[in-house]
């Protein structure tokens, strides 16, 4: 009886953890071919074209391409909002692989969406993981978010 | 066979015909770097060479223009997350896809556009 309750102690914490625990290893590629790592993005990107670039990354992550939350949040900035962030845009589809601008694979796309149609995960230059939800950021949120 | 090209993996932005060629880069930021295709340049909606544009599209004199590009192949660049073109590279380092040209002074880039008659139309392969 006592090895059942801690068996289903330890299977509630993993399955608390599955909801609250983000990715600390992702790596996503661009059209290009160069893989990056979240975590040393600058040098990954030193790497691949001989430049630096220090960068904040976007995550959005979803179940189609006409998903309403998806392209309203890539329209809620225009050019020069991408650069006063220093922020990148990751696209991942779990049901397709696309293989435009900056994407991840279909299979992690899939996971880290779980049962959702849509999320956003942000990491600050140092690839810490800064926002993940469901919503769509405002500049200002993005802004708010990376000055934490 | 496009009037201009802009080859990614140099930096390089070519006009054979104009006599020209100016360093450029396109990325990191927004979606990244240019989808390679073919794109028709907006030759009559160039703006004027002027400090009254915004930072990110000035170059180290001060000045700036913008010039326009369209795809001309199915891709949602362009018609979400920011208008695409060439534009000298202010501000931040890099850009949010536009082709950013990193001379101190790109004013002949900007010479040899306004000099081509408007009837000419003007296309850009990137690659």
């Amino acid at each position: 009886m006592r090895s059942l309750i801690v068996a289903l102690a330890f299977v509630a914490f993993v399955s608390a953890c599955s909801h609250s625990i983000a990715p600390t290893v992702l790596k996503f590629h661009d059209s290009s071919g160069c893989e990056f790592d979240i975590t040393s993005f600058r040098a990954d990107y030193e790497k691949c074209y001989e430049k630096v670039i220090d960068s904040n990354v976007l995550v959005l992550l979803s179940t189609s391409k006409g998903e309403r939350r998806l392209n309203r949040q890539i329209s809620e900035f225009n050019s020069t909002d991408y650069e006063n962030l220093n922020l990148i845009i990751v696209r991942g589809y779990d049901y397709k692989l696309d293989k435009s601008g900056y994407y991840l694979d279909k299979d992690e796309s899939g996971l880290l969406l779980s049962d959702h149609e849509y999320s956003a995960l942000l990491y600050n230059q140092k690839g810490i993981l800064k926002a993940h939800n469901t919503g769509v950021l405002t500049y200002d949120d993005i802004a708010a978010l990376l000055k934490n | 066979m496009a009037d201009l090209t802009f080859t990614k993996s140099t930096g390089l932005l070519a006009w054979p015909a104009a006599g020209g060629q100016w360093s450029a880069r396109s990325g990191p930021f927004g979606l990244g770097a240019l989808p390679s295709g073919v794109y028709t340049v907006g030759r009559n909606e160039v703006t004027d060479y002027t400090t009254s544009i915004g930072a990110a599209f000035q170059d180290g004199t001060g000045n700036g223009f913008f010039v326009p590009i369209y795809p001309g192949f199915s891709t949602t660049r362009g018609s979400i997350g920011g208008r695409l073109g060439i534009h000298p590279d202010g501000n931040v380092p890099g850009t949010a896809g536009c082709i950013g040209i990193t001379e101190h002074d790109a004013s002949s880039f900007h010479d040899a556009i306004s000099n081509t008659p408007a009837n000419v139309s003007l296309t850009i392969e990137v690659r």
